[in-house]
């Protein structure tokens, strides 16, 4: 059956390329550098900046692997009391975005903050106090946000698996702990591998974090480059260095999350009889998660509502509530009306074009926010100066970054709708635009709700392309925590954080309910 | 809900979105004869308002950090909506007027008004106010034999001093322009050993500004810190901190004839290349610059007036009283983009 090929094709490659612009301006930068800023680059930074980033990433990937796994371990293979609140309660610190965290536990640990004082009360050196503003402290707070990552996506595969397998080892006699080792680990390896690229290309994006806890990473460095020298080609450059290890990770989540049929359920598949937990064991596995939910989510927040009640509150909140809310409706909005045209036709009539358009969006995922600024700086005041400092490059960057989350979503769902029922539209007389928007477009109508919502609450939390595109005095909530935060007004953070952290709470909502219904679906990508 | 009214709803918001953002293209369009400031620098808005009374000048003030601001300025190139930048230092403005963002006047009053130090030698940028580097320290909790070895910025970096020391991140102008001048007076290799001399005694105590490093040191928390002098001022006699002068105060260092001098900079204002009311704009500057209105600005944030003419703080320490260092600001600015590297080289934050 005939669509309009050719201007749908047209339309879609045009939206495509569009997005990969910053993309390609800054690898193009990159390579048209002359090869002194490199040398230079070299000679003071790079060497440090990889030895810096790298064990950041390793350090993190760990954590959050311990995490992540254990938590989808016993989630997945226990009943226990309370189970159904835990459920909840783990995905939390989606809600934070790290910058966040680490503002409220700077205040924790900040003379007179309450750490601090637990410290001298319990008579410890001042001299040495474990520092928030170290490689630790750092590494701590960006697993505490993005273990969920791996913990939803092992969560989910855990549950997937098929009980044969394990009942059958355990029957010819090995030991639990090797049938975990050697059959549902390997077996949950693709979505621990998938979940554990998403954590760590989140690691890699972060700049609020490591800017407020003075570790310099690349990210930081591109920003740094770009503020304090005002050398967009020498960050362009960093940038393209950071392009390589993001899309790298990316790859990898792609291709691990593509073998997810490894845990294929095929014929008599039956899920796993979880096992319930009762005395000692319940007191540790409640234990486990009463402290990650404590330090991840309600230490943090309870320190944000008290200094929110300290009476100083901006005088601009309302503003800036309001100037998160537009931006982040109209981004949103955009973001899943734009990918429509090229997720529909990649499914439906996947060609070499559709599919290389569908990466070039997908890749936007990858490019941390102060990459895409630069190469949006550099693309809009070469070539049309007059946008610079307006929304639309503020609102074009967000499309970059976040409709990938909004293209995957409506992949799938249109995945899910049977030709057969387009068909039948179409003998029965419809046009194929009348179909697509009577058919298709209804079926599909959740998904594009669950992409709107994950995009709204991304833009709303993303702090440096904000902070380097906003026209002047477009103060977002993110942009009020950050400008308070980074000058220690510590109370004057805590109401637009505590904002930001409750719009964070819908999706957690909303995808946990679903969840709960059975249907699963998603894997927690960018929520 | 019919699904054709659903569906026109979705159009009209996204043609709301649409139109929303074409709004939002136009930075900002100044009125005929209006002046639109980029300001690193937040001042008594009484001053301002003065200024419009006596002209019918109207001022648009866009606040933000110095150096967002300039890059700002830059990126914008000749679109640029800003008439004058104001800044906090003068090693930005150099920078810009290096990158010929800045217009070139003269002014027989300005001339009058400012010192030749204090302004760039084709007035490409003009400063309003003098700042200093001083050390401030508690005086609970450092000895007077202490005071007395803390006669110059590398004093600080001596063991002694080590876990008791509070600093700015280097990601700041003041620590910036401070290693600038450091820079022209004893070279990179100097420099950088008092760099790194500075991280090593502060350790964790590396503050996000000035005037939390005051605080440290009045709370306790460091024993002494590098900071502009008019955060000490702000601590002792601004009401909101009000510290005792029991637990604060400040040492003018590097005083003798064979030492740098004191580190200095001005907090200054340069008129756009692109302005379209560069007439305006220097009328703004010699306003700014004038005895009166100077003396208040200065004043307002207990700085040294620009203008000799205008008075300081009586509780302040006279300027002339101070050697300052001998290093003319253009020179310092620089060695802005050096200073900045050895900074990263230092590992200093």
């Amino acid at each position: 059956m005939k669509y309009q090929y050719s201007s749908a094709a047209v339309l879609t490659t045009g939206i495509a390329a569009l997005l990969a612009t910053p993309l390609l301006f800054v690898i193009y930068s990159a390579l048209t550098t002359d090869g002194a800023l490199w040398i230079r680059l070299w000679q003071t930074r790079l060497p440090f900046l990889f030895s810096n980033t790298l064990s950041l990433l390793l350090a993190v990937g760990l954590i959050s692997l311990v995490l992540g796994v254990s938590l989808a371990w016993i989630m997945a293979r226990y009943e226990f009391t309370g189970k159904r609140i835990w459920k909840w309660l783990v995905l939390l610190p989606f809600a934070m975005p790290g910058y966040v965290l680490a503002y409220a536990y700077a205040t924790i640990m900040a003379p007179g903050g309450i750490f601090h004082n637990f410290w001298v009360l319990i008579g410890g050196d001042l001299a040495s106090m474990p520092s928030l503003y170290s490689f630790w402290g750092v590494a701590l707070i960006l697993s505490l946000v993005n273990y969920p990552y791996v913990y939803l996506l092992t969560y989910m595969s855990l549950l997937k698996t098929n009980a044969h397998y394990e009942e059958s080892a355990l029957l010819a006699g090995a030991s639990k702990t090797r049938v975990a080792w050697s059959i549902t680990l390997p077996m949950a390896r693709p979505a621990i591998i998938a979940g554990l690229a998403l954590a760590l290309m989140e690691v890699l994006a972060d700049y609020g974090t490591v800017a407020l806890l003075r570790y310099p990473t690349f990210t930081e460095a591109i920003v740094r480059q770009m503020q304090a020298r005002f050398d967009p080609y020498g960050a362009a450059a960093i940038g393209a260095v950071v392009l390589i290890l993001t899309i790298s990770l990316m790859l990898i989540e792609r291709y691990f999350r593509g073998r997810k049929s490894y845990t294929q359920v095929v014929g008599g598949a039956r899920a796993y009889q979880p096992q319930k937990l009762r005395g000692k064991s319940l007191v540790l596995v409640s234990g486990f998660f009463l402290l990650i939910a404590v330090f991840a989510f309600f230490a943090p927040v309870a320190m944000l509502i008290r200094l929110s009640l300290m009476g100083s509150v901006i005088p601009d909140l309302l503003s800036s509530l309001l100037s998160s809310l537009i931006v982040a409706f109209i981004g949103a909005t955009v973001a899943v009306v734009v990918v429509l045209p090229i997720a529909y036709l990649n499914v439906r009539n996947k060609t070499f074009l559709s599919k290389i358009s569908s990466y070039a969006v997908a890749m936007g995922y990858s490019l941390p926010g102060p990459v895409i600024a630069v190469g949006l700086t550099l693309l809009v005041t070469t070539f049309v100066p007059a946008l610079f400092g307006g929304f639309v490059v503020l609102i074009f960057a967000y499309l970059v970054r976040f409709s990938p989350i909004a293209l995957q979503s409506q992949e799938a769902a249109i995945q899910q709708v049977s030709t057969n029922l387009e068909d039948a539209a179409r003998i029965l007389g419809k046009s194929p635009i009348q179909t697509v928007r009577e058919i298709t477009l209804s079926l599909i109508k959740p998904a594009v709700f669950t992409a709107w919502i994950l995009v709204f609450v991304d833009i709303i939390k993303e702090l440096p392309a904000t902070m380097m595109l906003r026209p002047l005095a477009f103060d977002t909530l993110a942009i009020q925590v950050w400008m308070m935060a980074s000058e220690e007004l510590w109370e004057l953070a805590a109401a637009p954080a505590l904002l930001i952290v409750i719009v964070g709470l819908f999706p957690i909502i909303y995808f946990v309910g679903k969840m709960e219904q059975g249907g699963g679906g998603r894997d927690g990508k960018g929520i | 809900m019919d699904r054709k009214l659903k569906f026109s709803l979705k159009t009209a918001l996204i043609a709301a979105a649409v139109i929303l953002m074409a709004f939002g293209i136009p930075a900002t369009k100044a009125l005929a004869g209006e002046l639109v400031i980029y300001s690193g620098r937040h001042y008594v808005d009484a001053i301002m308002d003065e200024f419009t009374k006596q002209t019918g000048i109207k001022l648009t003030f866009h606040r933000g950090g110095t150096v967002e601001l300039f890059n700002r300025m830059m990126a914008e190139g000749d679109r640029t909506p800003a008439d004058l930048l104001i800044t906090v230092d003068a090693g930005t403005l150099e920078r810009a007027r290096i990158a010929g963002a800045l217009h070139p006047f003269t002014s027989d009053v300005i001339n009058l008004a400012i010192p030749a130090k204090l302004r760039a030698p084709d007035n490409s940028w003009v400063g309003l106010t003098t700042r200093t580097r001083v050390i401030v320290y508690n005086p609970e909790l450092v000895t007077q034999e202490e005071i007395d070895l803390l006669n110059s910025y590398s004093a600080v970096t001596l063991p002694q001093f080590k876990g008791r020391l509070g600093i700015r991140t280097g990601s700041n102008v003041y620590p910036q322009s401070h290693a600038a001048m450091m820079i022209a007076q004893r070279g990179e290799a100097y420099t950088l050993a008092w760099l790194k001399g500075l991280v090593r005694n502060a350790g964790d105590n590396i503050f996000p500004s000035d005037m939390r490093v005051v605080e440290a040191v009045a709370a306790g928390e460091v024993h002494l810190g590098l900071v502009n002098n008019y955060y000490v001022y702000r601590g002792l006699l601004d009401p909101k901190w009000n510290i005792p002068p029991t637990r604060l105060a400040y040492i003018v260092p590097e005083q003798a004839t064979d030492q740098l001098g004191q580190a200095f900079n001005i907090s200054g204002i340069a008129i756009s290349a692109h302005s379209k009311n560069k007439e305006n704009a220097v009328k703004f500057i010699e306003f700014l610059t004038g005895a009166a209105a100077n003396a208040d600005i200065a004043q307002g944030n207990h700085e040294y007036p620009a203008n000799p003419a205008a008075a300081a703080l009586p509780q302040m320490r006279p300027l002339i009283e101070l050697r300052l260092s001998p290093v003319p600001l253009a020179v310092m600015a620089r060695y802005m983009v050096p200073a900045i590297d050895l900074i990263d080289k230092a590992g200093y934050r």
